[in-house]
C-alpha cells in the first residue's frame, strides 16, 4: 500500500512539473452521440433550458442529450455543416449553417424538428470550402451575432455563387469575393442583417464577457501575424484587408492597397495569443459566469484552442478607453482532448467542451470539466501598472521565491502585420526586473520593470513558483498585449512590412541545389489531373509546386531510364501538419502508399524516396490521392537503375 | 481517352479469343490420332468452346438481337444506343472488359446482378434487372449482337448454351462477389474490372423515407439541396434561387457527401444518373454545364444577383425570390420562399408508380401566374390545371394558381429491380 502511494504521488508531482492541467480540475469524457455516420466531431454545443444538452455535428446531425440517464435523442439532420447553436427553448434551436442562420424547431411536440425557417440568409456564399460560417450569440436585447470566414486559396469558387460576385475581394490568399465574407455580422431582433465589423480571417468564435462586450477570435494566417481575440465595435476594421470590399466607402482592391493605409484603419487586438506556445487556433469566447462552478475566476474569458489540448483564460482591462489584457494556459493537456472548438456551462456549473477537427489538428469527443472545489494556485490576474505588472494570486506566494529577480523573465516582442501568412517574433527583448514589491498578504507581487514598450507584447515564465504552502503555480506562462500604457502612449507604429521591403519569390530559380545524380523533373512537367499549381509557401524549385485537393487527383511523369532494373524515385514535397499518404503507381502498378509525413511547415520540403523498377525507356511514374488529399509536391528526381 | 480504352480492350481482348480458336482447331486435328483421350478432352472442350471460341455471327441473329436490344428488351434505356452506358450508374458494353466471358454475360442477362462493380476500371452502382421474357434464342440473339456490336469482336452465343445456363445457374440474382466467383477475371483483367467497397452514401437507394442533405452539388449555388424520395427519386432544389434545378432516377442518391463534410468541407457531392429534368438556365451555355462542379474557379460563372430564371411569373412583380425555410411533411420537406409579397410553397413527391416526380405547389395570396416549365427530350410533363404549351408555359387563373400539381414524367423511367422468388421454370 505505501508503495502504491509512493507511485501515486510520483506521477502526480511528474504531472505538475511538466505543467499539465491544474490539478483542481477534473476533465471526463461525454459518451457520443449515436451519429449514423459515425462521426464524433462536436460542431456546435449548448443547453436546453430543461438542461438537457444539444450538439451538432459536422454530418448535420442535431443530437439532444439527457446527463441523467444517458440517451441521446436525434432532434434534427440534414444541416450544412452546422458550427453553433443556442438554444432558444426546449423546442427551439438558433443554428449558424454554411448557407444560413436557420430557426430549427419541433412544433408538433415529437421531439423532433419539422419547421427549418431562414433568420437570415443574406451574405455570400462562394462556395469555397473555407468560407465557414461560425457561431451564433445573441446579446441582453435579443440581438444575434454571427461570423463569416474567408475563402481560402486552398482552392477556388464554384461556377454558381450565391450573393453579388466582386472581383476585387478575389485575389489574395485568404479571399471574399461575395458579400461580408470576413465580417461579423448583426442579426437585429427585428430581422436586420448588418455587416457589424470587418477585417476578420477565420473568426471561429465569439462570446460576450459579463458586461456585454462583444469579443470574436481570429487565426494566425495572412493579414494575421499571431492568432487574435478582438473586443468587436460597430463599423471597425480589424485588419484582414479581404473582407474591407464590402465596407462602404473603401475602394480599390484591399490586398493591393498600400499596408500602411490599412495598418492605420485596424483596431489592435486586445489579446494576441503567441504562435506555437499559447494558441495555434482559438476558438469560441465564453465567460466565466456567476453561475459557472469554476473557482476564482468570474468575469474572465475563456478561448478554447483548436490545435492543442488547451483551454486558455483571459484578464482584461481598459486601458486609455480600449480593452488590453493577459492570456494564461489554463485547462491544459491532461485528459482533454485537441480541438477545443466549442464551450458552453452545464447547469451543474460545470463546463462542457465539443471537440472537432475538420482535417485540421483537432480532437473528437465531449469533456466536462470540472472544478473540484481546492483553490488552484493561479495567478488570478495581471494588470499593467506605470512601472510593470501587478500579480495576484489565488494564495499567498513563497515570499522568497516571488521577491527574486531572476525568477520574472520578461521578454517582448512584437508581430508583423502585413499580407503573408504569420510573422516572426520581431524585436525579441528581454526585459529587464528593476524591483519587485509583495503585499503584506502575500497575494499580490509588484514586478517593476526597467522599460515597458507600448504596443508590444510582454511576456514572463514564472520559475519555481510555489504558494507559501507549497504548491507549485499551475500554470506559469503569461503574455500581455501591452498596446497603450497608463499615459504618454506613444501612436502606434504600425508594425507594417511588406510596402518597403516587399518579399521576393524565387521564381524560376532553385531554392536547393539539387543532387546532381539524377533527372529532376518539376511538376510542370508532368500531366495534373485535378491537382492544381501554387507558388504561396517559398521554397520551392523551379516555377511552382503542386497542390492536391481532395477529390481523386494525380500528379502523371513520364520519365526516362536508360537501362531496366532498380532505381529510385525521390519526391520532394512540404506537409504542414499530420501526413497525407498519396498512391504511387509505377508503370500502371500500384507501386506502394507513400506516407509523406509532416515535414514541419508549407514551406519546408524533403525527399520521400521510394525503390522502384525502371524499365528501359519511358516509365510512367504517377502520384494519386488514397481517398483524402495530399501534401505539396515540388519535384520527382529519378535515380536510374546502375547496372 | 476513353475511346483510346475501348479500342485497346475491344482489338486486344477479343482478338486474342480469335488466336484461341486456332489453338482449338489444331488440338481438335491432334484428336483423330488420339482416340483414347477423345472422350475426355471433348468433355474439356465443350466447356471451353462456349468462352473462348470465336466464329463470324450470324448476320441474321444479329439483326434480330438489334431489334430486341433497341425495342422490346429495353437494353437502350440504360446502356444507351451507342453501348457506352451512362457514367457512374450503368456499365459500358462497347468495349466492356467483362464481355470477355459469354457465359457470365449469359449469367447476368438470365439472373441479374445488384451491386457496385467496377468496369473497365470505372465505378457503376445500379442494378442490372434479370431478363425473364425472352426465351434462349431471343438472350442467344441478344448477347451475340452486343458481343459484335460497337466495335465489339466477342462470341456469338446459341440457344444452346443459354438454355443449358437456364437449368444450370442458381436462381438468385447475382452479387458481383457471386457471378466473380463463378466466371473469375484473368489476372490480366483483375485490376480493372471486380467489385469494390462503396461508402455509406455511395449506394443510398431504395429509402424507406425522404433523406434531406444541405450540401454542396453540382449546377447549384452553394446553398443546395440534394433529397432522396421513396420510389428512388432525387432531385437537387437551389435555395439560392428558389427553384428546383434537376431530377434523376437511376444510379441511386449522391455520393461522397460523408466526404464532403467530414473532411475540411471542400468536395461536391457526385452522381451517378444523367438528369432526365433539368430547369432552364439561360445563364448558362451547353459547355459551362462541364464546369458545375468545379471548385477551383477565378471567377464565377454568374452570381445568383444576375439570376433569370425563377419559373413563376407574377404581374408587377419583378424582384428575386427570397427562401424563408422549409417544413418536414411526413419527412418531405415543403419549401417557403417569398416574391414580393407572394408566398409560395413546394412539396415535391414520387409521381405514381415512381415514374417522375409530383410538384405541389400553394400561392397565396391569391394571384395568376405564369409557369415556366423546361422543354426537355427526356421528361414530359402534366398539370392539374391549365394546359402547358409546347415551350413549356403554363398560364393558371388566381384561383387554380392557389393550388397546384406539375408532374414531370421521365421517358424511359428506371427498370424496376425484381428478384425472383424461384428459379424462372423454362
Amino acid at each position: 500500500m505505501k508503495k502504491f502511494s509512493n507511485i501515486l504521488s510520483f506521477s502526480l508531482a511528474a504531472k505538475l512539473a511538466f505543467g499539465g492541467t491544474s490539478p483542481s480540475y477534473d476533465v471526463t469524457g461525454i459518451p457520443n452521440p449515436p451519429s449514423k455516420f459515425g462521426t464524433k466531431q462536436i460542431d456546435g454545443l449548448d443547453f436546453l433550458p430543461d438542461g438537457r444538452m444539444v450538439v451538432c455535428l459536422p454530418s448535420g446531425e442535431v443530437f439532444l442529450y439527457n446527463s441523467k440517464t444517458a440517451d441521446w435523442q436525434l432532434f434534427a439532420e440534414g444541416l450544412h455543416n452546422p458550427l453553433g447553436v443556442i438554444a432558444e427553448s426546449n423546442t427551439s434551436l438558433v443554428i449558424s449553417q454554411r448557407p444560413e442562420v436557420t430557426r430549427v424547431s419541433d412544433t408538433d411536440g415529437d421531439g423532433k424538428a419539422d419547421l427549418y425557417q431562414v433568420m437570415t440568409d443574406e451574405f455570400g456564399m462562394s462556395g469555397n470550402y473555407h468560407e465557414f460560417h461560425f457561431t451564433p450569440v445573441r446579446d441582453k436585447e435579443g440581438n444575434y451575432f454571427f461570423s463569416l470566414g474567408t475563402g481560402s486559396s486552398g482552392d477556388g469558387i464554384r461556377s454558381i455563387v450565391r450573393g453579388r460576385f466582386d472581383p476585387r475581394g478575389r485575389p489574395g490568399r485568404m479571399h471574399a469575393s461575395t458579400p461580408y465574407r470576413g465580417c461579423v455580422m448583426k442579426l437585429t431582433k427585428d430581422g436586420k442583417t448588418i455587416p457589424w465589423s470587418y477585417g476578420h480571417r477565420t473568426p471561429n468564435g465569439l462570446g460576450f464577457d459579463l458586461e456585454g462586450n462583444l469579443f470574436v477570435t481570429d487565426n494566425q494566417g495572412d493579414w494575421v501575424g499571431s492568432s487574435k481575440l478582438f473586443h468587436v465595435k460597430e463599423g471597425r476594421f480589424y485588419g484582414h484587408a479581404a473582407s474591407l470590399t464590402w465596407k462602404p466607402g473603401f475602394e480599390g482592391t484591399p490586398v493591393e492597397t498600400n499596408p500602411a493605409e490599412l495598418a492605420k484603419m485596424r483596431t489592435r487586438a486586445a489579446v494576441v495569443f503567441p504562435h506555437g506556445s499559447m494558441a495555434n487556433s482559438p476558438t469560441q469566447v465564453l465567460a466565466i459566469s456567476p453561475e459557472a462552478n469554476f473557482g476564482p475566476f468570474t468575469g474572465q474569458l475563456l478561448v478554447g484552442e483548436m490545435n492543442t489540448n488547451r483551454i486558455v483564460r483571459v484578464i482584461l482591462e481598459e486601458i486609455g478607453g480600449e480593452l488590453q489584457g493577459a492570456c494564461v494556459p489554463f485547462i491544459d493537456g491532461g485528459s482533454l482532448p485537441r480541438g477545443c472548438n466549442r464551450m458552453a456551462w452545464a447547469p451543474d456549473g460545470s463546463l462542457y467542451v465539443g471537440h472537432t477537427k475538420h482535417s485540421w489538428a483537432g480532437g473528437e469527443g465531449i469533456s466536462r470539466v470540472e472544478w473540484n472545489g481546492e483553490d488552484p494556485f493561479e495567478a488570478v490576474s495581471m494588470k499593467l501598472t506605470k512601472t510593470g505588472f501587478r500579480f495576484t494570486f489565488t494564495k499567498p506566494v513563497d515570499s522568497k521565491i516571488a521577491a527574486e529577480v531572476a525568477n520574472w523573465p520578461f521578454k517582448r516582442y512584437y508581430y508583423k502585420y502585413h499580407k503573408s501568412y504569420g510573422s516572426p517574433q520581431m524585436d525579441v527583448t528581454p526585459v529587464k526586473v528593476d524591483s519587485i514589491v509583495i503585499s503584506n498578504d502575500g497575494k499580490t507581487v509588484e514586478v517593476n520593470l526597467e522599460e515597458l514598450k507600448a504596443w508590444h507584447i510582454h511576456e514572463v515564465r514564472v520559475q519555481n513558483m510555489k504558494s507559501a504552502d507549497g504548491t507549485p503555480l499551475a500554470n506559469s506562462y503569461i503574455a500581455y498585449t501591452l498596446n497603450r500604457l497608463l499615459e504618454n502612449t506613444p501612436p502606434d507604429p504600425l508594425h507594417v512590412s511588406g510596402a518597403a521591403e516587399p518579399r521576393k519569390k524565387a521564381a524560376g530559380k532553385p531554392a536547393k541545389v539539387v543532387d546532381p545524380v539524377g533527372a529532376v523533373y518539376q511538376v510542370t512537367e508532368a500531366k495534373l489531373k485535378g491537382v492544381r499549381t501554387s507558388t504561396e509557401h517559398d521554397g520551392y524549385t523551379g516555377t511552382c509546386y503542386a497542390d492536391f485537393g481532395t477529390g481523386k487527383e494525380s500528379i502523371e511523369w513520364t520519365v526516362k531510364s536508360a537501362k531496366s532494373g532498380s532505381g529510385k524515385i525521390l519526391v520532394r514535397y512540404a506537409m504542414g501538419s499530420n501526413a497525407r499518404p498519396l498512391k504511387l503507381i509505377v508503370n500502371g502498378e500500384e507501386h506502394s502508399i507513400l506516407p509523406f509525413p509532416e515535414t514541419g511547415g508549407w514551406s519546408r520540403w524533403k525527399d520521400l524516396t521510394a525503390s522502384v523498377a525502371f524499365r528501359k525507356g519511358d516509365n510512367l511514374v504517377v502520384l494519386e490521392t488514397n481517398g483524402a488529399s495530399g501534401g505539396n509536391i515540388d519535384h520527382l528526381q529519378v535515380i536510374e537503375p546502375k547496372r | 481517352m476513353i475511346d483510346l480504352h475501348h479500342d485497346f480492350f475491344a482489338h486486344g481482348i477479343c482478338g486474342r479469343d480469335n488466336r484461341w480458336s486456332f489453338y482449338l482447331v489444331d488440338c481438335q486435328s491432334a484428336l483423330t490420332s488420339f482416340p483414347d483421350m477423345k472422350a475426355i478432352i471433348s468433355i474439356l472442350l465443350s466447356s471451353l468452346v462456349a468462352g473462348m471460341a470465336y466464329s463470324a455471327p450470324d448476320a441474321a441473329a444479329l439483326a434480330k438481337g438489334k431489334e430486341l436490344y433497341d425495342g422490346a428488351g429495353s437494353c437502350i434505356a440504360c446502356h444507351m444506343a451507342d453501348g457506352k452506358g451512362q457514367p457512374g450508374s450503368v456499365p459500358p458494353l462497347a468495349g466492356s472488359d467483362w464481355l470477355d466471358n459469354p457465359d457470365r454475360t449469359i449469367a447476368i442477362v438470365l439472373r441479374g446482378m445488384a451491386g457496385p462493380v467496377k468496369v473497365n476500371g470505372k465505378r457503376y452502382y445500379s442494378a442490372m434487372p434479370p431478363q425473364l421474357l425472352f426465351d434462349d434464342e431471343k438472350i442467344a440473339d441478344i448477347v451475340t449482337y452486343v458481343n459484335n456490336a460497337w466495335g465489339n469482336k466477342c462470341a456469338a452465343v446459341t440457344a444452346a448454351q443459354v438454355s443449358k445456363a437456364r437449368e444450370n445457374l442458381p436462381p438468385d440474382v447475382y452479387t458481383p462477389e457471386a457471378i466473380l466467383k463463378a466466371f473469375p477475371f484473368e489476372k490480366k483483367l483483375r485490376r480493372n474490372n471486380g467489385t469494390f467497397t462503396p461508402d455509406f452514401d455511395d449506394f443510398l437507394a431504395d429509402v424507406a423515407e425522404p433523406v434531406v442533405y444541405r450540401t454542396f452539388m453540382p449546377g447549384a449555388s452553394p446553398a443546395a439541396f440534394a433529397v432522396a424520395l421513396p420510389g428512388n427519386q432525387y432531385y437537387c432544389w437551389d435555395a439560392g434561387e428558389c427553384r428546383l434545378r434537376y431530377a434523376w432516377s437511376k444510379g441511386g442518391f449522391i455520393r461522397g457527401n460523408q466526404v464532403h463534410w467530414s473532411s475540411n468541407g471542400k468536395p461536391v457531392a457526385k452522381f451517378n444518373g444523367i438528369p432526365y429534368y433539368l430547369a432552364r438556365s439561360s445563364k448558362l451555355k451547353p459547355e459551362d454545364y462541364q464546369h458545375l462542379a468545379d471548385t477551383g474557379r477565378k471567377t464565377p460563372l454568374y452570381d445568383t444577383t444576375e439570376a433569370v430564371d425563377f419559373p413563376i411569373e407574377i404581374e408587377g412583380v419583378d424582384e428575386l425570390p427570397k427562401y424563408r425555410g422549409y417544413r418536414l411533411i411526413q419527412g418531405f420537406p415543403e419549401f417557403i420562399y417569398k416574391v414580393g409579397d407572394y408566398e409560395i410553397r413546394e412539396l415535391i413527391q414520387a409521381s405514381q408508380g415512381n415514374l417522375g416526380i409530383t410538384r405541389k405547389f400553394a400561392i397565396s395570396p391569391k394571384v395568376p401566374i405564369t409557369f415556366k416549365l423546361t422543354p426537355d427530350e427526356a421528361a414530359t410533363y402534366s398539370s392539374s390545371a391549365g394546359t402547358i404549351a409546347k415551350d413549356g408555359t403554363l398560364k393558371l387563373s388566381a384561383k387554380q394558381a392557389m393550388k397546384f400539381q406539375i408532374t414531370i414524367s421521365e421517358k424511359n423511367p428506371a427498370s424496376p429491380v425484381t428478384i425472383p422468388t424461384e428459379a424462372p421454370k423454362k
